[in-house]
């Protein structure tokens, strides 16, 4: 019968269907980016990493500065293997990511992609190179190494291309800074993915200075953003490890500079974001410094807890609105279907049956409306979230990952049929309290 | 009959099937891959090498033009080419960090510091074939290159009359016909020793010279006269490949 009702006089239903879809539309939508925004300025502050992650140094502890987000280090100290262990063994702490760091001299292919504003005229580099094709001259970086196969809570950002193969000795992602040594733009980056680049370690041979060089060829699969280590190569530890050795052992020949362990650092994810405090006077006691944006996380959240308020809010308002329509639309229904009740009654209806059948009216017109709203609502999400993307790609910043979590959908929905319900109880309970004789006559 | 020309031909089938599927490890990494990855020694002097101490110009090492030319890309290069080093000064310094990385492959370029320091042949020889005995002993084969022509480094014949490339010491001037003398009987050394410890040749000294010869000394050397110029450079890194086993060569 509520369905009967329905067809019987669709503008109606469906102008109180649209009011609906709307409200729940900009629901879905306001929940579902405040969401997003939130995840995006949590990753800028933690540089993609984990949100309980610490980031150990291979320095002492500064005592005056214990407790800050970003304390000053004390001395140099070197990080051992022992002491990485002993971090591990710290209670709450879930992870310990050990950073490698060696110091190469990059060889870049002699042919530049054609892209670079080294070549004049434009692609002139792609061709057979010639005396006046530029070759981009060779320097010095660092290739820094970290396990990637835990890359997703690393600050590490893959901005095109892939990571390299488990454990490979010859596959490395290079920083958008290699780009702008090469002279490319930082949207360039499948042109050198594919490309082989030497790099070369050095070690100090004798007392003279006589200098060793350990070159290997490596393929560039991917581009990334790193706050792992400062260089502009990232690979797997075992890559370099080999690079690092071979520098530490002109130790023996008298470079006193060259390391004594491969390890610059290491990121330590406590379980749980109020633990960090605690694991980080651990590791002071080990003897590392260490920083985390504890403190700037708790504000930010806070922040970031008022703005989804407000915006469910504002969301919660558009959908009240339309549960007035419901109840208007359900209210004018009642007026004109009294004669109808009547009869219901003087045939024998009860009035939970004349209840349940505007309720169900009321129950369908916020089903179909917030399912439509909800599609619409994600809809609009997706092309918000396709827009930020592209400028934060053109800008050589990560996107914004537009994934939904199955519960805005869901709550959308089930939140518009239930304020829909709620909505159509007052005239429900009015037509169902009309008396047989009351309906008739009046 | 028909049953056993039926079992006689699955016989035969499944004869031919093993025969194609039995694997010879050697020939199968032979034809899938070149097999496992080399440790390539480079050792020689700045000259052998192409260093001219600018950093831009280490791409143009023959050294490197070898390595990325004729080896593959998970093949390691170490380079421990250095200005002036004679074969004693290799020996002591150079050797056990060489012998440390655990050589398959090691190229030899070494001879002009020993001229310029009046390195007796004698002693020259010795010196050579220990040095070469001990990277074959640590399983490396070994690629031993003989003297540059004298037409490749003219600053030699001034050498002690403060030529840019001498750091002698205070050794002898040499004159034209004696380095040329100095050098034919350098070379007769090294290709003895390559005969004794069955290091293989390279035959730098005519390659070098036919290219002084067709082109000039400028295409083959660098401006100052003291250093293999790129296109020199390359010369010598292809008289290497050449003389490089074929089981080393990257397959393309």
């Amino acid at each position: 019968m509520a369905m009967r009702e329905l067809v019987r006089r669709p503008g109606r239903a469906l102008l109180t269907m649209i009011a609906v879809a709307l409200a729940t539309a900009m629901l879905t939508a306001l929940v579902a980016i405040a969401d997003t925004g939130r995840t995006r300025v949590l990753n800028q502050i933690t540089h993609g990493g984990a949100l309980a992650g610490i980031s150990v140094v291979a320095a002492a502890p500064n005592p005056g500065q214990e407790g800050l987000d970003n304390p000053t280090a004390g001395p140099s100290r070197t990080l051992t293997a022992a002491a990485l262990r002993a971090m591990s063994t710290i209670p709450d702490v879930t992870t310990v990511v050990p950073i490698l760091q060696a110091g190469v001299i990059v060889i870049p292919p002699a042919r530049l992609p054609a892209g670079s504003s080294f070549c004049q005229p434009a692609r002139a580099c792609t061709t057979e190179a010639s005396p006046t094709s530029p070759s981009p001259p060779t320097y010095g970086t660092n290739v820094v190494g970290v396990n990637l196969g835990r890359a997703e809570s690393l600050p590490i950002t893959l901005l095109a291309g892939k990571y390299p193969a488990a454990d490979s000795g010859t596959e490395v992602d290079v920083t958008t800074d290699y780009l702008s040594r090469l002279g490319l733009r930082q949207g360039s980056a499948d042109e050198v993915i594919g490309s082989d680049v030497e790099l070369g370690a050095f070690r100090v041979l004798a007392r003279n200075f006589r200098i060793g060089l350990r070159w290997s060829t490596v393929e560039i699969v991917g581009v990334v953003n790193q706050q792992v280590g400062s260089g502009q190569f990232l690979a797997y530890p075992g890559l370099v490890a080999s690079d690092s050795r071979w520098t530490a052992g002109g130790r023996a020949n008298g470079d006193s500079d060259a390391p004594l362990s491969p390890y610059i650092g290491a990121l330590v994810e406590a379980d749980q974001l109020s633990h960090v405090g605690a694991v980080r006077s651990r590791i002071a006691a080990i003897g590392y410094s260490s920083s985390a944006p504890e403190d700037l996380i708790v504000s930010v959240e806070k922040y970031l807890h008022v703005i989804e308020l407000i915006l469910t809010a504002i969301g919660v308002v558009a959908l009240a609105i339309a549960a007035l329509g419901i109840a208007n639309a359900l209210l004018a229904a009642v007026r004109e279907r009294r004669r109808e009740i009547g009869v219901m009654k003087a045939i024998g209806a009860r009035d939970r049956d004349v209840l349940r059948t505007f309720l169900v009216e009321a129950g369908v017109l916020g089903l179909v409306g917030g399912i439509a709203g909800t599609v619409i609502g994600i809809v609009i999400f997706i092309g918000i979230g396709d827009i930020a993307n592209t400028y934060l790609t053109s800008q050589g910043l990560r996107g914004v990952p537009i994934t939904l979590t199955w519960n805005i959908p869901v709550g959308a929905v089930v939140g518009a049929v239930v304020v829909s319900v709620l909505a159509g109880t007052v005239p429900a309970r009015q037509a169902s309290r009309l008396s047989a004789r009351e309906a008739v006559g009046g | 009959m028909m049953r056993r020309v039926l079992i006689a031909s699955i016989a035969l089938v499944a004869l031919a099937a093993a025969g194609c599927t039995s694997v010879n490890p050697t020939t199968a990494a032979s034809s899938n891959s070149r097999g496992p990855s080399y440790v390539y020694v480079a050792i020689g002097e700045s000259g052998a090498s192409g260093l001219r101490g600018d950093p831009s110009d280490l791409r143009a090492q023959w050294t490197q033009l070898f390595y990325r030319s004729a080896l593959g890309t998970d093949d390691v290069l170490f380079d421990f080419s250095s200005g002036g080093q004679t074969v004693a000064d290799v020996i002591s310094s150079v050797l056990p960090q060489a012998l440390a990385v655990h050589p398959n492959l090691a190229t030899v370029w070494l001879s002009t510091a020993d001229i310029i320091a009046g390195t007796a042949p004698a002693v020259f020889a010795r010196e050579l074939k220990q040095l070469v005995v001990a990277l074959q002993g640590a399983g490396a084969t070994v690629l031993l290159a003989n003297a540059a022509p004298p037409e490749v480094f003219p600053a030699l014949e001034s050498c002690g009359s403060d030529g840019p490339a001498c750091d002698s010491g205070g050794a002898p001037t040499l004159s034209s016909p004696a380095l040329a003398s100095t050098i034919s009987a350098y070379d007769n050394v090294i290709a003895s020793v390559g005969h004794q410890t069955g290091a293989d040749i390279v035959d730098v000294h005519s390659v070098l010279e036919q290219a002084v010869q067709g082109a000039g000394a400028e295409r083959v050397l660098s401006p100052r006269g003291t250093a293999l110029s790129e296109g020199g450079a390359t010369i010598v890194a292809h008289a290497f490949a050449d003389g490089l086993p074929r089981r080393f060569r990257k397959q393309n």
